[in-house]
């Protein structure tokens, strides 16, 4: 298996811990002391990142059924460091009924390969995704922007 | 399992996706991809569209004084479309 392969498989093993709710699974994809740098709520670092992950997932599978759509934009490998960028849909479905919540994230991994040839995260960060645009649409809104706000 | 694959290597691949000229695992991997990727699913549509297209090998007759006009409103177009000064 190559490299982009094993990051595909561990993709897939972070994918399926969310929605099999298997908390131990979807850690395993994570090095011991990851920075967490996820959106909305305060950044781990070192062994207590972790910790608070492992909270935080049990937490959520006690309140909600998970699925999480991954998708993935690109991976790139440099030796044993390789970063990988993309989406996460994530859906909520209340266990004790309620609508579902669906969010988009677009999210940004660090990887690095450890001495037993895995792959784990180093560094995770992401952010809400905004719908798309077009290039040109987005220039000018821009420079409408700028010209209202030099007026 | 369905194993993950990023639009980068699905992008390289979607040419033998169209022409059946792919593993069916890796089949299963670009449809789940599908699913969840509108950019991937466009250049899908898009790269279908052409192919079917070039199969069809029809030729189309154009009216007349086609391309004057078509080069005359590319170029107007690219006059009013200069590149903008951006002061950050």
């Amino acid at each position: 298996m190559n490299d982009i392969d094993a990051i595909n498989a561990a993709k897939t093993e972070f994918r399926e811990g969310y929605n099999t709710a298997d908390v131990d699974r979807l850690l395993s994809v994570f090095a011991d002391g990851f920075a967490d740098l996820s959106a909305g709520v305060p950044s781990f670092f070192g062994d207590e990142a972790k910790s608070v992950l492992r909270s935080r997932t049990v937490s959520l599978f006690q309140k909600y059924r998970v699925t999480l759509v991954v998708t993935i934009m690109s991976i790139r490998v440099v030796h044993n460091t390789a970063y990988d960028f993309g989406w996460h849909t994530l859906t909520l479905a209340p266990h004790h009924g309620g609508d579902p919540i669906t969010s988009r994230r677009r999210y940004f991994e660090l990887w690095r390969k450890g001495n037993d040839a895995k792959w784990r995260i180093e560094l995770f960060i992401d952010n809400l995704d905004v719908p798309p645009s077009m290039p040109d649409d987005e220039i000018d809104s821009a420079t409408v922007y700028l010209q209202c706000s030099q007026q | 399992m369905v194993i993950e694959i990023s639009c980068e290597e699905v992008w390289r691949e979607i040419s033998n996706y169209l022409e059946n000229d792919v593993s069916p695992e890796l089949r299963a991997r670009m449809e789940a991809h599908f699913k969840g990727c509108g950019h991937c699913t466009a250049v899908l549509k898009g790269a279908g569209n052409v192919v079917q297209l070039v199969k069809a090998g029809t030729v189309f007759d154009l009216p007349d004084g086609f391309s004057s006009r078509l080069y005359k409103r590319l170029q107007d177009r690219l006059a009013t479309k200069k590149p903008k000064s951006r002061n950050y």
